[in-house]
């Protein structure tokens, strides 16, 4: 105990708020890497090893971003990509919910089904970008099939989970009253597995987003990830950067929209959805 | 008939996986040598066991799973012990927690793959770049995982040990630690996948041997079969690691409830 006595804070409460601190070190660490880079374009070393060839500043960065975003560029590449992860990830879903539905109501195709899913949900799919590409050619048809493949098990699985997770008294009690098997589906089996289903999806957003990126890198003619390799393979880091950063804040966005929806669908889960947000991620 | 019949009831759902794939296998043989028969669009299973045999007795399976398991091992270990170290000071200190987490969000969430052409011009060909590749991919559901498992362990065991005079140092050891271990576990085998995907990724990109180096080259000569040589490798090897981790956390924390 070094004072007893209670001193005014220097900093005010509202500044110490972890959000607050939170924006300081991102601040900082801006700065640290913009300054860091400053200092070794002073080094002789920067020369030497062409450092500008493979890492750019932050001020570089956004210097390129605005470049590229009045040449249009970068809107045609966010579309390309917007749309091979659009189609390929509502076919996930749609196709996801139905199997894994299927799945946890009928035992048999279950059986029949489960080392399919379970050995490829362990596969990396991605690998199967290049053999997509030798089987379908390019353009944005075989980059949404990567993209599904990538997507659709996390899905599968979570909405098998789901359903079967179903809480076997509330379904006795609806069918007690005198509930119909399709009410017991939409009032108790829907509801009840929304969240568990959500959640897959969730998961599924990371993995389409690098599914989308590795598809493009193999045959596309436009999209951020051709655009990342396209200017990588040309020793140009500002606009690899660029298309980083715009995949990370879709990334983090339809992350967060996501997890609104979930609150939405299911207000009751939230609590437990808040706790598990952070990066807890359910199978 | 009927003896048979009992033991297929009483194993229905290993009688039925071997079936299921045994029938795939066959619907997959059949389409390539009745429908569709040109190698370039279409190899059955057959062919891939060919090309399988023809790769592994010229000794270049060996040489390919070699260096994406140095690649793997190396970026994973590393990943792992740093995951854990910062999931632990996110944990036990407030002020490390506000400090790193918006960039733990960030870079968990980004596609880390991207980087990988840049780590490529930045390392070279070689090893380092992959391993980096590796280690980023690896390190982040360690992390979270470490830090959610250490600050949702039950508080009412923590004040149990505290109030019988237990040591901040006990309290971690034999509270915090323990209480954590299932989902430091389940951390662990969401890595193995991160950085398989990061592994062969960054093989796509340049290198000169390895898994994916093997299926872009080969599917860059139309030697589909040969490509899903690799596609296969990878399907066991993953399903193998998510197994025996599996195994080892059912091992480590029986009392803990699997989601599936």
């Amino acid at each position: 105990m070094k004072s007893v006595a209670k001193r005014d804070p220097l900093i005010p409460a509202w500044l110490r708020s972890s959000r607050v601190i939170g924006a300081y070190s991102v601040i900082a660490g801006l700065a640290i890497w913009q300054l860091a880079y400053q200092g070794l374009t002073w080094t002789h070393y920067f020369k030497a090893y062409a450092i500008n060839h493979f890492l750019s500043s932050p001020l570089q960065v956004i210097q390129s971003f605005g470049e590229l975003y009045q040449s249009g560029e970068l809107l045609r590449h966010s579309y390309f990509s917007l749309l091979e992860f659009v189609y390929g990830f509502l076919l996930a879903i749609g196709v996801g919910i139905l199997v894994g539905f299927i799945m946890a109501t009928s035992k048999k195709i279950n059986y029949y089904l489960d080392p399919w899913v379970s050995c490829l949900y362990a596969t990396p799919l991605v690998a199967l970008a290049p053999v997509i590409m030798v089987w379908f050619g390019l353009g944005i048809f075989p980059n949404s099939l990567v993209v599904f493949l990538g997507a659709v098990f996390p899905i599968l699985l979570n909405t098998y989970t789901g359903i079967k997770s179903v809480r076997e008294n509330l379904i006795d009690v609806v069918r007690a009253f005198g509930g119909s098997p399709s009410q017991v589906f939409f009032k108790v089996m829907i509801p009840d597995a929304t969240p568990t289903i959500i959640t897959g999806i969730r998961l599924a957003v990371g993995r389409a987003v690098i599914s989308v990126v590795v598809a493009e890198l193999f045959g596309a003619e436009a999209g951020l990830g051709f655009m990342v390799y396209f200017y990588s393979q040309r020793f140009l880091p500002g606009p690899v950067f660029v298309a980083i950063v715009v995949l990370v804040v879709f990334g983090i966005l339809s992350f967060l929209a996501l997890e609104k929806i979930q609150g939405w669908l299911s207000p009751w889960y939230a609590y437990r959805l808040r706790r598990e947000a952070h990066g807890m991620e359910l199978e | 008939m009927s003896a048979i019949g009992t033991i297929y009831r009483s194993h229905e759902k290993k009688f039925d996986a071997v079936i299921s794939v045994i029938l795939g296998l066959i619907i997959w043989q059949m389409i390539d040598s009745l429908f569709i028969r040109n190698p370039l669009v279409l190899v059955g299973p057959s062919r891939v066991a060919q090309s399988f045999m023809n790769l592994f007795s010229r000794g270049l399976l060996a040489r390919h799973v070699y260096a994406t398991f140095v690649e793997f091992i190396l970026g994973y270990l590393v990943g792992v012990v740093t995951g854990f170290g910062l999931g632990v000071a996110m944990a036990l200190s407030r002020r490390a927690k506000e400090i790193l987490n918006p960039w733990v969000t960030i870079w968990y969430n980004a596609p880390i793959i991207l980087l990988a052409p840049l780590f490529i011009t930045a390392f070279g060909l070689g090893l380092v770049s992959k391993v980096v590749i590796v280690f980023i991919a690896a390190v982040f559901p360690v992390l979270f995982n470490t830090y959610t498992g250490m600050t949702t362990v039950d508080g009412r065991l923590v004040e149990a040990v505290r109030a019988f005079g237990g040591t901040p140092r006990q309290i971690f050891f034999k509270v915090t630690l323990p209480g954590a271990l299932p989902l430091i576990m389940t951390g662990l085998r969401l890595s193995v996948g991160r950085a398989l995907v990061g592994a062969i990724v960054s093989e796509f990109f340049g290198a000169r041997a390895g898994i994916g180096y093997l299926i872009t080259a080969a599917s860059e000569a139309f030697r589909t079969a040969e490509a899903l040589v690799g596609v296969v490798l990878l399907a066991i090897g993953g399903y193998a690691t998510f197994e025996v981790l599996k195994y080892i956390e059912r091992r480590i924390a029986p009392w803990y409830e699997h989601r599936v």
